[in-house]
């Protein structure tokens, strides 16, 4: 849960709602063919492909405003790993920015697979 | 023209570099989206830049191993989002001429199916109103005349489906129709593609003037180091000179893409280099092309800079940083044992990052912080955290949340001590002290029975409002007589901004003569908001 001070009582985020915006801004993110999970194996198993995708988003919130975001992602072969996720980086900021007023300290993104696209 | 071999199509494609090259600012200032940082015209000029340099220099004859080489370098050179896509595009059309020598209308309108199709691959929920709608609109549009076999007529068909579809982008896509323009990448491809189609129809353009394309690869993603102060100095060699045609603004030119401060001092036979960059091997690299180095200097500025921080402090045992809202109190923190100062308090927390930078700063064995205030105390105890998990430095947070705590447990600081000892002691010493403090309200409202009025003086006694009156001094007054009981022996006031001396004068007056029996301190914190902090122990 992200806290934002106001400035007569508190805005108050769930991790959910950050999850969400970060899901919708990354899986339109050109490169990225799949939000990976950190459930991977499971939601493989139950062919879970896009309707959990928050599975992919970690937020580690350490209060007082701060977060790191951790996001895992499976790019197509042939797409330029570090191009791709520097995009993803710069645009999960901007999204974050322009709805939810938050800076957000660190993304990490995970590359956990290619897959080949054809 | 119906069919086109390999070195007809390098010409084309040079053709439309030199088109997108001329374009590249006004697809820049088109950039809304995904992120409006008007870096597309740019990111496509690079990528596009890195093909033609693979191919710039090949006789191919073969349309397949052309476009394989092109298509290979565009990969290797994919900058931003559509430069990505842009690959992505010439990678198909290199996919669908893989066994084809030469090419005709028929084979391109394959090419532009298979680079749709590959194109939308690599994306998991495309966007719509982008480049990816303008290439599919072209192919949809092209499919339809499959009997047409001249390459000229096919591209023509081409570009003004792209037109259209480009024209139409604003429809689908919101950001754009708010910022009135057409979507970016998608004019970066009718460029390309009107320079190719342009080619075949005999327009041929020119690269209207050499823009500088400011390569930062290099700097984007170090923006916080400093790199390397480069100088060198180079006897020039006639034979060097001649084969790499040397003049001072090609050289300019070169170093400039890899750094920056340049300065190029050329005289007769001697060329001076100064330059600030992050890959100093490549300066020299350069430098050495045209001749021999009379002398050469790299220093590393990063460290130039810690030592600028670390200056004149070796590793101390102890280190106190405190937060304070005022100048009169930070002397206060000064003289009584604080060695580092970190600016807030009340309405302006400190971060994480001011007490890493802090700490990082004071260069210390053991470091203890008082954040005097409770809204700061989670940031110090973050800042602990992640200072232990990456030094061997000890930091303890005692959780003192106001001024008087901190200044009080001060005195229970012994510099002999291992920094656990101290910890206990002066966390135990917090309890002793009662803390107060006068303020005013900006608002109307109502606390613990108390009615507040905007701009009336409140009292606070650590964590509850007892009073709130127009007349300070008496508000001041029932605040400590709150606060004191038989065993208080010592008062101390630290009085804010807002104070002027008689003021001072008179509540010292009037302390001492109420609390005899008790030690009186006045301090001069020079704070904002709050008139008075208040201390007894």
């Amino acid at each position: 849960m992200y806290q934002k001070n106001a400035l007569n009582g508190e805005i108050i985020f769930e991790n959910s709602v950050i999850q969400n915006i970060v899901g919708i801004a990354v899986s339109s993110c050109y490169g990225v063919v799949e939000m990976a999970s950190v459930r991977r194996i499971k939601d493989r198993i139950f062919n879970n492909k896009k309707d959990y995708y928050e599975q992919g988003i970690v937020v580690n919130d350490y209060g007082n405003g701060i977060i790191d975001l951790d996001v895992h992602i499976v790019l197509g072969y042939s797409i330029p790993v570090k191009s791709v996720s520097s995009e993803v980086k710069k645009r999960i900021a901007y999204e974050l920015d322009k709805n939810l007023s938050i800076k957000v300290r660190n993304i990490n993104v995970y590359v956990d697979a290619i897959d080949k696209i054809g | 023209m119906s069919i086109v071999t390999g070195i007809e199509l390098k010409q084309a494609l040079l053709n439309s570099y030199a088109c997108l090259s001329n374009e590249k600012e006004k697809i820049d200032a088109l950039n809304v989206f995904p992120v409006p940082d008007g870096d597309t015209g740019t990111n496509m000029l690079l990528t596009y830049k890195s093909g033609i340099e693979a191919i710039v220099n090949s006789e191919e004859k073969s349309v397949s191993k052309l476009m394989k080489t092109f298509s290979r370098g565009l990969l290797m050179g994919a900058r931003g989002n559509s430069g990505v896509i842009l690959s992505q595009i010439f990678r198909g059309i290199s996919k669908s001429f893989d066994t084809k020598e030469t090419v005709d209308g028929y084979d391109v309108i394959e090419a532009l199916v298979e680079a749709r199709e590959t194109a939308y691959k690599a994306v998991m929920n495309p966007v719509e109103g982008t480049i990816l709608t303008v290439i599919s609109d072209m192919s949809k549009d092209v499919y339809k005349y499959k009997k047409q076999e001249e390459i000229q007529d096919i591209l023509r068909i081409v570009v003004e489906s792209g037109e259209k579809s480009l024209n139409n982008t604003p429809n689908l896509l919101p950001v754009l129709k708010e910022a009135g323009v057409v979507d970016s990448g998608g004019y970066g491809l009718m460029v390309i593609f009107k320079g190719i189609q342009g080619f075949f129809a005999g327009e041929i353009t020119e690269i209207s003037e050499v823009i500088e394309v400011f390569d930062n690869l290099y700097i984007s993603d170090e923006s916080t180091e400093f790199g390397y102060c480069t100088e060198f100095i180079v006897e020039l060699d006639k034979d060097k000179v001649a084969k790499y045609n040397f003049s001072e603004d090609m050289l300019k030119q070169q170093l400039i893409k890899i750094g920056d401060s340049l300065v190029v001092v050329h005289d007769d036979d001697i060329v001076k280099v100064h330059v600030h960059t992050l890959i100093p091997g490549e300066a020299l690299n350069i430098g050495q092309k045209f001749g021999e180095f009379l002398k050469l200097k790299i220093e590393n500025m990063t460290v130039q800079h810690e030592e600028i921080i670390n200056e004149g402090q070796a590793l101390n045992e102890y280190a106190i940083c405190s937060v304070s809202p005022g100048s009169g109190i930070s002397n206060y923190f000064k003289e009584n044992g604080v060695t580092h100062i970190v600016d807030g308090g009340q309405s302006m927390n400190p971060s994480t990052n001011d007490f890493i930078k802090i700490i990082k700063q004071a260069n210390a064995k053991n470091v203890l912080i008082l954040p005097n205030n409770s809204n700061i105390i989670l940031a110090a105890t973050q800042a602990k955290e992640i200072i232990e998990s990456s030094s061997s430095t000890k930091v303890e947070v005692l959780p003192t949340k106001s001024i008087i705590q901190g200044i009080a447990t001060l005195a229970f600081f012994n510099d002999q001590a291992p920094i656990t000892t101290n910890y206990e002691e002066m966390l135990e010493s917090l309890e002793d002290v009662k803390y107060g403090e006068l303020t005013y309200a900006v608002r109307n409202t109502v606390i613990n029975d108390v009615d507040i009025k905007e701009g009336e003086y409140i009292a606070i006694f650590e964590k509850s409002i007892i009073k709130s009156s127009t007349d300070k001094l008496k508000t001041l007054f029932d605040l400590i007589d709150k606060m004191i009981d038989e065993e208080s022996s010592v008062i101390t006031l630290v009085y804010g901004n807002d104070v002027c001396d008689e003021e001072v004068t008179n509540v010292k007056h009037e302390v001492s003569s109420r609390y005899s029996d008790c030690e009186l301190e006045v301090v001069n914190g020079g704070q904002d908001i709050y008139s008075y902090f208040i201390g007894v122990e």
